[in-house]
């Protein structure tokens, strides 16, 4: 960062826009010019981007090192800024997660409709993660056993065990690694059983790109007969739960 | 006296439980509803009477109480949630698929078994506007292409020799590398170029800057400069100054090398930076 001179006008106060910094100064205590914040946010936009294309969580410490280096004292002004800037420029607002890394998601409100989902492989993980949120969703614990997760999966065509599914491919990785670590899905495991069992409950980003009582509504039709969503009282508290914003990961 | 007044306060106690015994036990045999709001009240009554027990005989009668009121109690939340459904995956498995299959549109019935999961697909496409993720992020033509850098190693510590001082002695020439046999192939081929415009330009030596700039590129410029220093090292070509002043540049024979300079050496780029000096200065 280059080092500016005082430059003092007769009525005594510094130019508009240079910050002084004495030359005895060292380089880690300056502070962060107006230019300076605007680019290092830009480069952390563009990080957040990249890794939201591939559905990975942007990690605090890649910020850090890659982008901040020597600024990382100014991460929670860059990191104001770069959600500023994403809201605006983009309408994505940046969420921060519990292990303290970020993503994206919608901050202009769902459109509603049919949206074109890509190709039919995307289409099909699509409806596969919205299957089986909705499945773990429904269930008294909010938690469902690997046991159960197969067992229902194969009942609606998915063999969790292949590795070479012709629309989904790895449907095993896909499970177990891909959605995990996006965080759609967290597979836990319970080590009361014996022996231990891996046990299924929705991820944060399922919690932030979703809606429950959406997805209540999504069930009562597929059950069909006009059922009504309060009959599920527990599923019913969660919805009135994420409705006054008292909801967290459980 | 104080043992009649303690014997007559336990029968009270004892009578008080038998009659929400009795009130319980009707309710529990079907005759008639209880409402929570009745069985909040008996249980009332029996923790203001449980503060006079004396005997075992009315605690043990006050555990029963309870008890039965427990059950009253399930039984009422059973009868006002009787209409609640539990939830079944394999059963909502099943659903799903005969929801997705009730379409018009479709000619023929989904298969959960096909291996084309249409079923999902066409979820998947119904759903797509239920989730609210960041959409339309393309990548920038691999501006953004970035991979997580390999993690350096670090050197194990030769901590034995680190207070001794190893000095090397050449013993041999090294064997030239790749990269030096890769430079020999492109000075052997700017020789080439520099023959081919030599012909074409009528035997006439070439300006040199015309030859070696590169005006789109300042490190291909850079690397033709040291190239052709090579080639005139090896005396395979010789830069000298043309009536004007600029430095010309002419392929020599190798079997006749042009001697150029007092020394009868060429120094290329020495002579270069006094021939850009004198212009200079002149």
């Amino acid at each position: 960062m280059p080092r500016h001179t005082r430059i003092e006008d007769s009525s005594g106060g510094e130019e508009e826009g240079e910050e002084y910094e004495p030359p005895s100064q060292s380089q880690g205590r300056s502070q962060l010019t107006q230019q300076d914040l605007t680019m290092h946010a830009g480069l952390v936009c563009n990080l957040l981007l990249a890794n939201e294309h591939k559905k990975i969580p942007t990690k605090r410490q890649d910020i850090r090192k890659l982008i901040l280096k020597d600024q990382a004292r100014h991460f929670p002004a860059i990191m104001k800024k770069a959600s500023e800037l994403m809201e605006r420029v983009f309408g994505y607002k940046v969420k921060e997660l519990e292990d303290k890394n970020y993503l994206l998601i919608n901050g202009l409100g769902v459109s509603g409709g049919e949206r074109i989902s890509g190709t039919k492989t995307q289409a099909a993980r699509t409806g596969l993660i919205t299957a089986v949120l909705a499945a773990i969703f429904m269930t008294d614990t909010q938690k469902m056993k690997e046991a159960v997760m197969e067992e229902y999966l194969k009942t609606l065509g998915v063999d969790v065990q292949s590795k070479a599914n012709p629309v989904l491919g790895n449907v095993n990785k896909l499970i177990y690694q891909d959605l995990v670590r996006e965080k759609y899905l967290e597979v836990s495991l319970d080590k009361f059983t014996d022996p231990p069992t891996k046990e299924f409950r929705w991820g944060e980003r399922a919690h932030l790109e979703l809606n429950k009582k959406e997805i209540l509504e999504l069930v009562c039709k597929i059950y069909g007969d006009n059922m009504d969503p309060k009959m599920w009282t527990a599923q019913w508290k969660e919805v009135e739960k994420e409705a006054s914003g008292t909801t967290r990961p459980s | 006296m104080q043992v009649s007044m303690s014997d007559e306060s336990n029968r009270h106690v004892f009578d008080i439980y038998r009659d929400l015994m009795m009130a319980v036990q009707d309710h529990t045999s079907g005759e008639e509803e209880v409402s929570l709001k009745s069985i909040h009240s008996m249980v009332s009554r029996a923790n203001a009477t449980f503060k006079e027990v004396k005997r075992p005989q009315e605690a043990a009668m006050d555990a029963q109480f309870l008890k039965t009121c427990g059950h009253l109690v399930k039984l009422n939340i059973e009868s006002s949630q009787s209409n609640l459904r539990v939830f079944k995956p394999c059963e909502f498995a099943r659903k799903f698929i005969n929801f997705v299959s009730q379409d018009d549109d479709m000619e023929e019935q989904v298969q959960p078994e096909a291996e084309n999961l249409t079923h999902l697909v066409r979820f998947g496409r119904a759903v797509s506007g239920l989730y609210m993720g960041a959409i339309g992020i393309e990548p920038m033509s691999s501006a953004i292409d970035w991979e997580r850098p390999p993690a350096s190693q670090r050197r194990k510590r030769d901590k034995e020799n680190d207070n001794t001082v190893n000095i090397t002695k050449p013993t041999q020439m090294a064997p030239s590398t790749e990269e030096e046999e890769g430079d020999a192939e492109v000075v052997a081929k700017m020789y080439k170029v520099l023959k081919q415009r030599y012909h074409e330009a009528g035997n006439t030596p070439l300006c040199y800057f015309s030859f070696v700039v590169d005006p789109k590129s300042y490190s291909r410029t850079v690397e033709n400069m040291f190239n052709i220093s090579l080639i005139v090292r090896e005396q395979f070509a010789a830069i000298t100054e043309d009536d004007n002043g600029i430095p010309v540049i002419a392929p020599l024979h190798r079997s006749h090398p042009q001697v150029v300079g007092s020394r009868g050496v060429l120094p290329p780029i020495l002579g270069l930076s006094e021939t850009l000096r004198s212009r200079e200065n002149g």
